[in-house]
This record gives structure tokens, C-alpha cells and sequence, in this order.
């Protein structure tokens, strides 16, 4: 009797045991597991960006960071010590001690890792902290990796800038690997390719104890290798960026005093291939603040003022101005309803159309002059003349073929649109025929409703100057070796380049006004030493001061690149764009500075 | 008498007593290696100084004839009743129970020497010849003897080690022939009391009880009188359970549903569980637990000592460990059975009872089938007192088996 109570005692406890340890071990490892093993993530080196001569644009550096260890040992006897040691780091580096506080209640939660209070210090800092390690317990000094552009602004609106991916995308994100405090592109380069810069995390076990501490007895756990991210070859070259940089800084200005920071933006491109060269917006930035913590206001002043972030070679549309007049002569060539060689009644400074005036830029008149003179001195009136028989369609219609009022597809993100008003955009703004036909004498000089983004310009140029090439700028020259498979590796790269019919006859033409226009015409501020430049200024009216444009291409006779200029409310187009591009056509070409040639009023 | 002696030694017992206690050995040293606990580290060189003291207790046990023991066993229970009433005194306390006293650098709990001393006591009561359990007048006078140390104990409080001498009584009571029917009726009270701090628990065990009762052909109206003292003790349960201590209340509702109180009392449990489990069939290794090596485990040098066992040696070392006591247990049950001694026979068989009893609430707490009530594990678990008790219960038991043909 005792014994059998003894054996059924005896088999309860070897039925529970087998239950647990042989039916649902399984279950239980995983537990015990889950108690002191937590993944952490190691980020993978993001790839580097590099000009077409391997110039480094951005990389990964190290820097110094400036944390501290809640798991010190002292701090679990002595709470108040790390209290006194977090205020004393603060004086140290200037700082709200409670801002620290919050942050490592906040971040204690999830990591075992010591807190990161101070990014990217510079070595000053470093410095004075160190001197004052042996009062600073569980403070320490780390070197990690921030995304660092060496050449600081240059070309900031391309590479654009990475930051710490926000709790919003996290939600469509983690999926693809990434998790807080993980780098992503947030604009330009970096956001592009994204997919092909990004370094696959890797994973490292830390050992947790019962206690909440780390602890180092058990880990066996082989760590996820990293995997880095791959590297991109632009099709930029630094030094004709640099050139552009500069040539837009030391814009000239025309308008009243004092002398406004340059808004604007430069272009280079292959116009054979799209490749952009050099690609400059105005006003610039530091691509490295955003790897420190910025503020509340610096964030605003980049948001308000002069909207240094906006890429304005694609991101922004202006009215063309007389740029726009080597397409619509064209557009009137092939179309017929102008004549290679025809001589329209003189320009005397203006041109009546119904009860309205259209004045010329110069006010003292022309004279006679034909078509490539036109181009060449960019009259107005020779273009009004011709403007009621082409008609607001006809212009659309050009503008259109030439790639305007459409994205190029240039592979950087937010680019624009543009607009091209056709008849049917009247006939819905105004009221179907409640609007004059006089507005084409407008858009025919580029005026008006009419707006299209520098890069968009550029295109339509360099498709002058290669008989009706219509490239697609790209940015992407190369993409280093692969070491990984990449979900969606593939470039996204818009349309292919495809090749326009041009009417020869007409294209010639056009071509020929654009050449005198720089020999002996408005643009002569833009003749390069042994380089014949073909190009067309432009002064864009808007409701503040004039915008000044330059499109160009050179050499004018067997065209390699093409350029086009912006300045906002700076003048002239032949007095301060010209002038811009003349510099950058000066970089590429190699050439010691041309001769300037000084121009005192252009359109 | 000495080479008779060792003739009678049952080397399977010793075998048994030896294995466990190396056992113990080991695991009280896996227990100590826990590197985010560092203090424990000196706890396998005391145990190893205990286990070397438990030898000479063991040996004086042996040694020393049973006779003697029977003879002078009522001093020893006068003394240890004294030390229990000095313990609220002079005890220290921890975890909010005083149950030990401070002795040099050493602190020991006097309930372990009650156990023993009421122990032998009751056997000597109840080993007097042609004895009628059945009589009030000899079984009030052995029931008062348990009771006061049982009560004391209770009181430090210290449940589970004061349950182990109802254990060990009612089995002298019933191996001394009373009969199973009264057993039962006398203990069902106590479960009624218990079971019924949950009502879902304690209506089917009273229809379990009755219908036990009817189908052993219990008269109807004393059927009935059973019952109605079930159901008597079960109404007391709500005022003793509004005199238990917080933790204690915890401690039952935990038993009743661990999951309810995951970072409580409940955590033991459930990391025990943990630790067992992710053990499997051959176990993580030898110091290679991380339940145990992390601090996971709860009280695993002491109480939970088992898990450490579970994680580290798995099924196949549990099994060991297990059909090591069955062995113990079965060879002292036959060597009950064979000594002429009355008292002999009675003693054998309350150390018996109380092993089976540790072993069995100690083992089943680890497994999550009982109640935490802080019930140590003989020869494994770390502890000097314990050990010392359980080492001269050892001794009494060589003791018996070496003067097994002696009356």
C-alpha cells in the first residue's frame, strides 16, 4: 500500500517530466532563450558615392560619439552617481542635463546598449571630456559610423543627405530590414538609390542576465555578418562642379541694392549621352549637419529662407524667356510658317496687336533683321510677327516635341513638371475663346504661362545642338561590384534616349543664330578661348526682378555638352548667366580663363 | 558484534545515500557558478563542509544503538520544542519569516531538529506492545505530541516543512494499523480546508470523497457526518485565510493559476518550467544552463535546485536522480518490514514518509504541480540544517538495518 502510493507519486513525476522534457522541450529552449538573448542590429556600411574620377562625395566615416553605459556597475549600487555624472557631462558639452535623462530612461528600455548622447562631437569636445574621464564613470568616447560628404556643399542638392528612418516609414519598412535608428536616403543620390547604397544590418547576440545586465558567460551565437552597401560612380566631375559652385556664387547682379544671396541653379551635360557633368542649385547647403542632431530653428531656416534644400535645376520652373525662342523659331521654321532667310518688317521697338503694345527689349529697335539675326540679337518683335500664324498650339506643340512641360526622367527624386499652355488650358483657365490670341506673341518669347525646369531647358538644347537626340540626363555612371543580392538592384533609370526627326533645314538655322548669338550677338559674355559656343540668353520677366537664363551648348560645331543657367532675380541673361557658363565651359574644356568679354544690356 | 555488523551493512542503501549525496555535490556547485550572482560562489565550499559534518552526524547516528535513541528521544524533543519557542525571540529574519538562529557564523532552523526529535518520539509512543490506535486515550496523547511542533512551525511561518510531520505521522499511524478509512477521514478535513479557496476545486473533491466513501460502504448517516465536517471546515477557510500573510495567499493562488502572476511568485514557477523543459531528454551540459547561469532561476542553489538538475542533465538525469530515492525508499520500506523492533519498523518508516514527502512537494513545485511552499530537497538541495537532518535520519536508518534481528 505505502509503496504504491510511493510508485504513483513516482509516475506523476516522470509523466510531468516527460511532458516537459520530451513532448515540449522545444517550446521551452525557445523561452529560455528568448530570456537572455536579445538580437542587436550592426549596420552595414552604406556605399560610397564618387564623382567620374573617383573622387569621394560621401562615405562612411568615423566619428566620435559621445555615450554613456547605464549598466555601469557603480550606477546599479549608486543611482545618484549616475545623475551627477550625466549633469557633469552636460556642463561639459553644453547641454540640458534633463534632455540626457530623457533619453536614457527612453532608450534603456529597449537596448542594452550604452546611450548615445553626443553625435558626431567634434574633437574639442572629445578632448575636454577626456581630460575629465576619471570623473565621468560609465562615460564613454565611441567611434562610429556617420555618413560623411568630404567635399562638404559640393553638389549637397544631388547626393542630397541621409537621417535616422522615421517611426512612420518603420511601419512600410521593416519588412526590407530596416528598424529605429537605421540610415535611409532622404533626398537626392542618397534616396534614389537607396536599395543599392543601403549595407545589409548585421546581427550580434548580447547575453542579458536574469538582473538586466550584459553578461558574457554563455554566447555562442555566431553574429549575422554585416553586408555593405554598394558603391556609385556619378557621372558628375567634381572639379567642373566645383567650377559651377563657385561661377554661381560670383554671380554678377543688376538689380537695385543691397545684393540678394544667389538663387539659381547651373547645368552640364553630355549631350550625347545625358551624363550630367556638373549640376549646382543655389543657395546651398551642408550635407553633414544632418548627421549631427539639428534644432528646432535650423530645421526651419532650411525649410523657410531662400529654400536652401530645393534642387532648382529640377525641382523649380521658370518662364524660359528668350531661351525659349531658338525652339519656337524652329517650331515656325519646320511649320512653314516662316522662311529661312526672311526679313520681316523692322523692329522699332514694339509691336501693336489688337489694342495692346508688345514692346522689345530694346527699346531703340532692332532694325531688319532675319531669322538666325534674330536669334542671334534675340528681337522680340521679329518673334511677335511671327507669332499669330504659329499660333499658342503650334508653340505647345514644339515645346512639346522638345521634351518641355514633362519630367525628363533624370534619375534624382521630385522632379517637375512644368507646364506648357496649349489652346485647350485657355479655353479651361478663361472660358472656351475668351482669351486673345495675343498670348502667343508672349509664349513665342518664352513669357507668359509658360513654364519649364533648367534640366528640361537643358534637354531641349542639347537636342539642338545633336539634330533631335532627346537624352535622358542620368546621374548614374556606374554601380560598383556586386556583393549581394538586391531585391530591386536594377537602376530605375527613365526612358531610354530616343532620337526626334528634325526638320534639318530649320534645325541649321537655329543652330547658326544660337553661334552668332556668341560671337556677335547678346551673349558674348560667354565665348570661350579657341571654343566656338552656340547659345541663347534669356531675361525672364516675373513679378519680382528678372530672372537671368543662358542655354548653350559647345563646341557649336561638334557639341559635346550643353549648359544652361539660372539666377533668380539677379538681371540680364547675357550680363550674369552668360558669364556663369562661359566659367564652366572654361572647367570642362580645360581652357585658361577666356577673355571676358563685358556686356552691359542683353534681353 | 562488529563484524556482524558490517555484515548487516545494506550497501545498496549506502550506495543509494552516497550517489545522492554526490549529486548533490555537483549541482550546489553548478548552482554556485552564476557570474552575475558572484557571492554564490562560496556556497559549494560550505556545502562541502557541511556534507563533511553530515558524515559524523550520520556515523554518531549509526553508531550510536537505536535503543538509545528510543530511550532519551523525549530530551531531544524538549530541547528543539524550546529552541522553536526562542526562534520568534532571538530568530533571524528573512524574506519575512523567522525561522533561523544565529550559531557562531552559522545559522541553523530548529524546526529541522523538531522534525527529527518529534519523529522519534512519536515512533517510541506508538512502538509500545499490544497498542490500540483506535483508542482517543492513545492517539489524543500522539496527535498533541505532532501537533506542538507542527503548530510552532507553522507559525514562523514555514508551511511546507510543518506539513512534512502530519506526513511522517499518519504514516506511523496507519504502518501501526489503523485503518485506511479512519486516515482518511481525519485528513479530509485538512484538504477541505485548503481546496476550499477556490470553490471550483473544492465542490469535486467533496462529490469525489462522497462518492469514495459510498462505494467503501460507509454507513449512510456517517457518509453524511462526514460531509457536514467537510463542509464545517471549509467555511473556516475564508477566516484562515484572511490570517495568512500576503505572500502565503499569493503562494496558493499561484499554485492555482502561475500564469496570473508572471513577475510574482509566479515567475518561479514558471522559469522552473523553463529551465526543465528546454533541458530535453539529455540536458544543455554540464554549468551550461543559461536559466541557471543567468539567474533566471529563482532560488536554485536551495529550493529550485531540481531545475538546475532538469536544465543541465535533462530527462535522462531526473530519472536518475528519482529512481535513486524510489531505491532509497523501497530498500528502507523492506528493511521496515523485516526489523523486529516495533520502534525500529515505526522510525524507518516516518523517515520514509517524510523523503517521500520532500521529494515529492519539492519535485512537483519545480514542475509547476504544486504550490511554492519552500520545501528543500533531501541530499541536493543546499542547506547545512536540512542536510545534517536528513544525514542523521541516513544514520538512524544504517542504524536500524545493521541491528535489524535485535528487538
Amino acid at each position: 500500500m505505502l509503496l504504491g502510493i510511493g510508485l504513483l507519486v513516482l509516475l506523476v513525476l516522470v509523466g510531468r517530466l516527460f511532458f516537459l522534457q520530451v513532448m515540449t522541450s522545444g517550446r521551452s529552449r525557445e523561452l529560455a532563450e528568448r530570456n537572455w538573448l536579445r538580437p542587436e542590429f550592426v549596420p552595414g556600411p552604406r556605399g560610397r558615392i564618387l564623382d567620374r574620377n573617383g573622387v569621394v562625395l560621401a562615405e562612411m566615416t568615423p566619428s566620435f560619439a559621445i555615450s554613456i553605459d547605464p549598466q555601469y556597475e557603480l550606477f546599479h549600487k549608486n543611482r545618484q552617481l549616475m545623475h551627477d555624472t550625466v549633469e557633469r557631462l552636460a556642463r561639459l558639452v553644453d547641454q540640458d542635463p534633463s534632455k540626457f535623462e530623457d533619453q536614457i530612461e527612453r532608450e534603456k528600455k529597449t537596448t542594452y546598449k550604452p546611450v548615445r548622447l553626443v553625435r558626431n562631437a567634434d574633437s574639442l569636445m572629445v578632448a575636454r571630456v577626456a581630460e575629465h574621464m576619471i570623473s565621468l564613470p560609465g562615460v564613454q568616447v565611441m567611434v562610429e559610423p556617420v555618413r560623411r560628404y568630404p567635399a562638404d556643399t559640393l553638389a549637397a542638392h544631388v547626393l542630397g543627405y541621409v537621417g535616422e528612418v522615421g517611426e512612420k516609414e518603420l511601419e512600410t519598412l521593416t519588412e526590407s530590414g530596416y528598424h529605429a535608428g537605421s540610415l535611409i536616403g532622404k533626398t537626392g543620390i542618397e534616396l534614389q538609390y537607396e536599395d543599392l547604397l543601403r549595407g545589409e544590418d548585421g546581427k550580434r547576440y548580447v547575453e542579458v542576465n536574469a538582473l538586466g545586465r550584459r553578461s558574457e558567460a554563455f554566447n555562442r551565437r555566431e553574429p549575422v555578418p554585416t553586408r555593405p552597401g554598394r558603391d556609385l560612380e556619378l557621372t558628375l566631375d567634381a572639379k567642373v562642379q566645383r567650377a559651377a559652385e563657385s561661377a554661381l556664387d560670383a554671380a554678377g547682379y543688376q538689380g537695385p541694392e543691397p545684393t540678394p544671396e544667389v538663387r539659381g541653379a547651373a547645368i552640364l551635360m553630355d549631350v550625347w549621352t545625358g551624363e550630367i557633368i556638373a549640376m549646382a542649385s543655389r543657395p546651398g547647403f551642408d550635407d553633414n549637419i544632418f548627421s549631427s542632431s539639428l534644432n528646432q530653428d535650423e530645421w526651419k531656416s532650411l525649410m523657410t529662407e531662400g529654400r536652401p534644400l530645393l534642387n532648382r535645376a529640377i525641382q523649380a520652373a521658370y518662364p524660359p524667356g528668350s531661351t525659349f525662342k531658338p525652339i519656337s523659331e524652329y517650331g515656325a521654321l519646320a511649320a512653314g510658317v516662316l522662311r529661312p532667310g526672311q526679313y520681316d518688317a523692322p523692329c522699332f521697338g514694339g509691336q501693336r496687336f489688337g489694342n495692346r503694345v508688345f514692346h522689345c527689349w530694346k527699346h531703340e529697335g532692332h532694325g531688319s533683321l532675319d531669322d538666325v539675326g534674330a536669334l542671334a540679337q534675340s528681337c522680340d518683335v521679329y518673334f511677335y510677327q511671327i507669332a499669330p500664324a504659329f499660333g499658342v498650339d503650334g508653340i505647345a506643340k514644339v515645346a512639346r516635341l522638345f521634351g518641355m512641360g514633362e519630367k525628363t526622367g533624370i534619375d534624382l527624386p521630385q522632379e517637375r513638371n512644368g507646364l506648357i499652355p496649349s489652346s485647350d488650358y485657355y479655353d479651361e483657365r478663361f472660358g472656351k475663346r475668351q482669351w486673345s490670341p495675343g498670348l502667343a506673341l508672349n509664349l513665342m518669347i518664352g513669357q507668359g504661362e509658360i513654364q519649364v525646369t533648367p534640366i528640361q531647358l537643358l534637354r531641349a538644347t542639347a537636342m539642338i545642338a545633336t539634330g533631335g537626340r532627346e537624352v535622358t540626363p542620368r546621374l548614374l555612371r556606374e554601380v560598383g561590384p556586386e556583393e549581394r543580392q538586391h531585391p530591386s538592384a536594377e537602376p530605375k533609370l527613365g526612358p531610354i534616349t530616343e532620337d526626334v526627326t528634325l526638320n534639318a533645314k530649320a534645325l541649321e538655322r537655329v543652330q547658326l543664330g544660337m553661334k552668332m548669338a556668341v560671337q556677335s550677338g547678346t551673349a558674348k559674355s560667354a565665348r570661350v578661348y579657341g571654343i566656338p559656343v552656340a547659345g541663347k540668353t534669356g531675361t525672364a520677366e516675373n513679378p519680382g526682378y528678372d530672372h537671368a537664363l543662358f542655354a548653350a551648348y559647345a563646341p557649336a560645331d561638334h557639341p559635346r555638352v550643353a549648359a544652361v543657367i539660372l539666377l533668380e532675380n539677379r538681371g540680364h541673361g547675357g550680363v550674369v548667366a552668360a558669364p556663369v557658363a562661359r566659367k564652366i565651359f572654361d572647367a570642362f574644356f580645360g581652357v585658361p580663363d577666356s577673355l571676358v568679354v563685358q556686356t552691359v544690356e542683353t534681353d | 558484534m562488529r563484524g556482524r555488523a558490517l555484515r548487516n551493512v545494506d550497501w545498496t542503501l549506502v550506495g543509494c545515500v552516497l550517489f545522492l549525496m554526490g549529486m548533490g555535490l555537483m549541482l550546489v556547485y553548478s548552482a554556485s557558478q552564476v557570474p552575475a550572482l558572484p557571492g554564490r560562489s562560496q556556497l559549494f565550499n560550505r556545502q562541502v563542509m557541511w556534507m563533511t559534518m553530515g558524515m559524523f552526524v550520520l556515523l554518531f547516528c549509526t553508531v550510536v544503538p537505536y535503543r538509545v535513541w528510543e530511550e532519551y528521544c523525549h530530551v531531544l524533543y524538549v530541547i528543539s520544542i524550546l529552541l522553536l519557542l526562542v526562534v520568534p525571540v532571538i530568530g533571524a529574519e528573512r524574506l519575512g519569516a523567522r525561522r533561523w538562529i544565529a550559531l557562531g557564523g552559522f545559522q541553523f532552523q530548529p524546526s529541522e531538529v523538531a522534525k527529527f526529535a518529534t519523529m522519534l518520539l512519536v515512533a517510541r509512543m506508538l512502538a509500545r506492545p499490544r497498542l490500540d490506535i483506535r483508542r482517543p486515550s492513545v492517539l489524543l496523547p500522539v496527535l498533541a505530541v505532532a501537533f506542538l511542533p507542527f503548530a510552532l512551525i507553522l507559525a514562523e511561518p514555514d508551511l511546507g516543512t510543518s506539513l512534512s510531520i502530519p506526513a511522517s505521522l499518519v504514516t506511523m499511524i496507519y504502518w501501526i494499523g489503523m485503518p485506511l478509512m479512519a486516515i482518511v477521514l481525519i485528513v479530509a478535513p485538512l484538504a477541505s480546508m485548503i481546496l476550499a479557496v477556490k470553490l471550483w476545486l473544492w465542490i469535486p473533491f467533496l462529490i469525489a470523497l462522497g462518492t469514495g466513501l459510498y462505494f467503501m460502504r460507509l454507513k449512510r448517516s456517517l457518509l453524511i457526518g462526514v460531509l457536514l465536517v467537510n463542509a464545517a471546515a471549509g467555511a473556516v477557510t475564508p477566516i484562515v485565510w484572511n490570517s495568512l500573510k500576503p505572500y502565503q495567499q499569493q503562494r496558493v493562488l499561484t499554485f492555482l493559476d502561475p500564469e496570473d502572476d508572471v513577475a510574482g511568485a509566479g515567475y518561479q514557477v514558471i522559469q522552473s518550467r523553463i529551465a526543465i523543459g528546454s533541458g530535453g531528454v539529455i540536458g544543455r551540459g554540464f554549468l551550461k544552463g543559461t536559466q541557471k547561469g543567468l539567474a533566471f532561476l529563482p532560488q536554485q542553489h536551495t529550493d529550485f535546485v531540481f531545475s538546475v538538475l532538469g536544465e543541465e542533465w535533462g530527462f535522462f538525469g531526473c530519472v536518475v536522480a528519482l529512481s535513486a530515492f524510489a531505491l532509497l525508499v523501497t530498500r528502507a520500506v523492506h528493511l521496515a518490514m523485516k526489523a523486529r523492533s516495533r520502534f525500529a519498523s515505526l522510525l524507518v518508516v516516518g523517515i520514509c514518509a517524510s523523503m517521500v514527502f520532500h521529494v515529492a512537494v519539492n519535485v512537483s513545485m519545480t514542475l509547476g504541480l504544486a504550490p511554492v511552499t519552500g520545501i528543500p530537497l533531501p541530499f541536493l538541495s543546499y542547506g547545512g540544517t536540512f542536510l545534517l537532518a536528513t544525514m542523521a535520519q541516513m544514520g538512524l536508518l544504517f542504524n536500524v538495518s545493521i541491528r535489524r534481528t535485535e528487538v
